[in-house]
């Protein structure tokens, strides 16, 4: 009994060295190579971004892994707000801020090279204003302070429609910021998130595909599965982008929006139903085919919105939809990606800003 | 399918379970088949000569065995030695040295100013095939000098040499060594799962964390037009850094996956950067390399029996033969030829040295040990400068930057070198220290470390950011 006892604490006794010295050779790793803090919460949502009145903002210099944000909080260089440059804002979610690309390959930063290529007259700064989690109807409140900072000649909007699943009331109606992301809170396990990753990307496709549908099995099964967003979700998106319309030009901007892409296009095929599964994986209450219909009805909104409102559309649905090699996953860039939608978007900028 | 592959780490638990539920006879057919399959994954194609020298040294050496029994003249069995030495020698110089040998000739025939075009042949070289050769090559001379029985069995043969752990970068076994092993029903004991495993863990960290770390700097020295002599030291310290942890990860790998199934390999490297000296170091580097060639090529020649002048010509020799033996390229023969001076000038210099070691106050002696062991790892570092270098261009320009080591030391890649390479030093000093090459097992080291070390360097392998390179002998 005595013996047995002891082999129990020396197993468990084992087991805790082990998990610390995870945890510890995880906090060190992240401190050589990202300058990490060793105590503490360190994560995309809480390094990067904070919660204030006005809604989700980024932290002045906050660093999380590869990714940086300047002074005002913003992924890109310094921004004089005294400079003479002409100004433009991107404005949109974790696509816009860029998740997969190099630093210097996001859509904002090859935008504003393509603005400022050779022979182009005056210089153009284009601010990353992508906030991953942000609904375009909560963009409002950050529209004012960016117009209060910058002067921005013209803004750009990419709403992501599936931030509208189980949405019936537009953003713009509500009295404060309603955003998605959880602030992490209490002790984290680094290495938690490490191990996840890695056995994302090293484990067979069907094994995690098994453990991608158990966990969205667990986490749909309170909850009724949809096959379709209703149509209220849809038009909430509408009255959103119509608010934001609004708002920009009530502060004297120039707009300019576009339809949102797709790695898969608008037909739903089993080729890459694993793929889909990984996207559902963030929305597990709508099933896989539900994101392809979603994706072309909300387009067809824009479309309408953008017509109605005169504004000038870029359709990046028709022109990168269903282009695999420009997509990390299922609706993030990466850097060829984020070239190809800078060369839509450089164009339709330049007649929105007369350089000063 | 390399060890540090996905691919691998499904391979191997499912050949290790398959194995152990097997009978002795039934495990061989079942190694050589998981072998087959091991080295087809590169290319099928590769499959081929290395089944056709296996299957003529197998009937080789039974004929050697039947001329030896049947008290057949000594000529008889020569006659088979030599179809096996010019089956593996003719594959071997086909495979990789016929372009090298044709891009000289036309080297020299553009030299001389003459215009005769010279063909050059698209072979790709088969995998591992200068390891396997010189294996195949072992059992057939020991056969022949009647140190060792042909196997009866076709199998047992052929897993001997296409053995996966083994096969494409070694360490050379020796047919005596492993053919009894491979005959005998193998029972695998606690103590060799745990050393098996420990060579495992720290194969991969060798590997993957030193090795695979150091990869992008090397490769950004030795890729720069005019680096300067600090470029140049760092550069080659992290490659001796990157070439010890890629190479002896790769055998602690291969060590450590035999011993899960039974098998013992020999011991290829023994702290080869705490030689004293040339002779020092080639007893710790590449062990089954430098014996192999000791024993059936040095000693052929005539060894230190003769002359004082016929043993540097030996040793010259051999060594030259084992810089060539490398790779198709004239660095490794310049790499040889050099480590083959630093012999004979050791050689020359023993009675001086020997004198010195005298005269030196014992007190004294743990630093003159030092002074040697750090003398040795300079001119090692140089050879892999030789062994590194794309041309002789750009030995020369690295060699003439090296007058100057301070100029431009990159200091933070230095550091960086130093970071990757401090825990290699650190349990390298303890093995030293201890004599145990199995770290873990030092008495003095507290039991709970052990958990906390283990656990560190899964970490490091599993987590290093360092993008995957192929073994860097895989190439030989």
């Amino acid at each position: 009994m005595r013996i047995q006892a002891k082999r129990i604490l020396h197993i468990l006794g084992t087991g805790l060295l082990v998990l610390s010295t995870l945890e510890i050779a995880s906090r060190i790793d992240d401190w050589l190579k990202y300058d990490a803090p060793l105590i503490g919460n360190y994560s995309f949502d809480t390094s990067l971004f904070t919660r204030t009145q006005k809604g989700l903002r980024g932290i002045p210099h906050g660093r999380y892994l590869k990714w940086q944000l300047n002074g005002d909080g913003f992924k890109g260089p310094d921004i004089d707000p005294a400079g003479r440059a002409t100004r433009v804002v991107l404005v949109g979610a974790s696509e816009m801020f860029g998740i997969y690309e190099d630093a210097d390959k996001d859509i904002a930063r090859q935008t504003e090279a393509n603005l400022n290529s050779a022979g182009a007259p005056g210089r153009f700064e284009v601010i990353n204003a992508g906030i991953p989690g942000m609904r375009i109807g909560s963009s409002v409140p950050l529209l004012r302070d960016l117009q209060e900072r910058y002067h921005p000649a013209a803004v750009f909007f990419y709403p992501t429609p599936t931030h509208y699943i189980g949405v019936t009331r537009p953003y713009c109606t509500r009295t404060s910021a309603n955003y998605s992301q959880a602030t992490a809170q209490g002790l984290e396990l680094r290495f938690l998130e490490k191990a996840k990753n890695l056995f994302k990307t090293t484990v067979p496709r069907p094994v995690l595909r098994l453990a991608r549908q158990v966990s969205i099995y667990r986490e749909s099964a309170s909850s009724p599965v949809l096959d379709s967003v209703p149509d209220e979700s849809i038009k909430a998106l509408g009255f959103d982008l119509q608010c934001a319309i609004a708002e920009a030009r009530r502060l004297g901007l120039n707009v300019v929006m576009a339809t949102h892409g797709n790695r898969f296009g608008n037909r739903y095929s089993a080729d890459f139903h694993d793929d889909l599964v990984g996207w559902r994986m963030q929305y597990p209450e709508l099933k896989e085919g539900g994101f392809i219909d979603l994706e072309t009805r909300a387009n067809e909104v824009i479309r309408q919105v953008a017509r109605a409102n005169a504004v000038t559309l870029i359709d990046i649905d028709t022109a990168l939809s269903g282009r695999r090699e420009l997509f990390a996953d299922h609706a993030h860039y990466n850097n060829d990606g984020a070239r190809a939608f800078a060369a839509l978007l450089a164009p339709a900028l330049k007649p929105q800003g007369v350089p000063r | 399918m390399l060890f540090n592959s996905k691919e691998f780490l499904i391979f191997l638990p499912l050949v290790l379970i398959v194995y152990h539920n097997l009978r002795h006879s039934h495990q061989n057919v079942f190694l050589v088949l998981a072998s087959i399959f091991f080295y087809a994954s590169w290319d099928w194609r590769f499959i081929f000569p290395l089944l056709f020298s296996t299957t003529i040294d197998y009937y080789c050496a039974r004929s050697i065995e039947a001329s030896i029994t049947c008290g057949q003249a000594a000529a008889e069995r020569r006659k088979y030695l030599l179809i096996s030495i010019i089956t593996n020698i003719g594959l071997l110089a086909f495979f990789k040295y016929c372009n090298f040998f044709l891009d000289s000739t036309q080297h020299v025939v553009g030299w001389l100013g003459l215009d005769i075009p010279v063909p050059v042949l698209n072979i790709i070289l088969p995998i591992g095939i200068s390891f396997y050769t010189f294996q195949a090559l072992s059992y057939t001379i020991d056969v022949y000098r009647g140190n060792l029985h042909a196997t009866r069995s076709f199998w047992d043969f052929f897993l001997a040499v296409l053995y996966f752990p083994h096969l494409v970068a070694g360490p050379i076994q020796r047919a005596s060594n492993l053919i009894a092993q491979v005959v005998q029903p193998r029972r695998v004991t606690r103590e060799q799962i745990h050393d098996g495993l420990h060579l495992i863990v720290w194969g991969f960290f060798k590997k993957v964390f030193i090795a695979d770390s150091l990869a992008p700097i090397v490769n950004s020295v030795f890729s720069a037009t005019t680096p300067s002599g600090g470029e140049v030291v760092v550069g080659v310290l992290a490659f001796a850094l990157q070439i010890y942890g890629d190479f002896s990860g790769y055998t602690d790998i291969a060590r450590g996956v035999a011993k899960l199934m039974g098998f013992e390999f020999m011991l290829n490297f023994n702290l080869p950067y705490f030689a004293t000296n040339p002779s020092d170091f080639w007893q710790r580097w590449h062990i089954s390399l430098s014996s192999w060639l000791r024993d059936y090529l040095y000693i052929p020649l005539g060894g230190n029996r003769g002359s004082a002048n016929s043993t540097y010509r030996n040793l010259m020799i051999t060594m030259v033969l084992g810089g060539l033996w490398h790779g198709a390229a004239w660095n490794f023969v310049l790499w040889g030829a050099f480590h083959g001076g630093i012999l004979i000038a050791h050689r020359l210099a023993l009675p001086a040295l020997t004198q010195a070691t005298r005269v030196i106050p014992a007190v004294a002696l743990p630093a003159w040990t030092v002074v040697r062991i750090f003398s040795m790892f300079c001119l090692t570092c140089y050879g892999w400068l030789l062994f590194r270098a794309t041309s002789f261009d750009q030995v020369a320009s690295m060699t003439l930057a090296l007058t100057q080591p301070a100029t431009g030391l990159p200091l933070a890649l230095l550091s960086k070198v130093l970071a990757v390479g401090a825990p290699l030093f650190l349990v390298q000093l303890m093995q030293y220290k201890s004599g145990q090459l199995i770290f873990t097992r030092i008495e003095w080291l507290p039991k709970f470390t052990l958990p906390i070390i283990y656990t560190a360097m899964i970490y490091c392998a599993l987590f290093s950011d360092a993008s995957p390179q192929s073994f860097i002998y895989f190439q030989f």
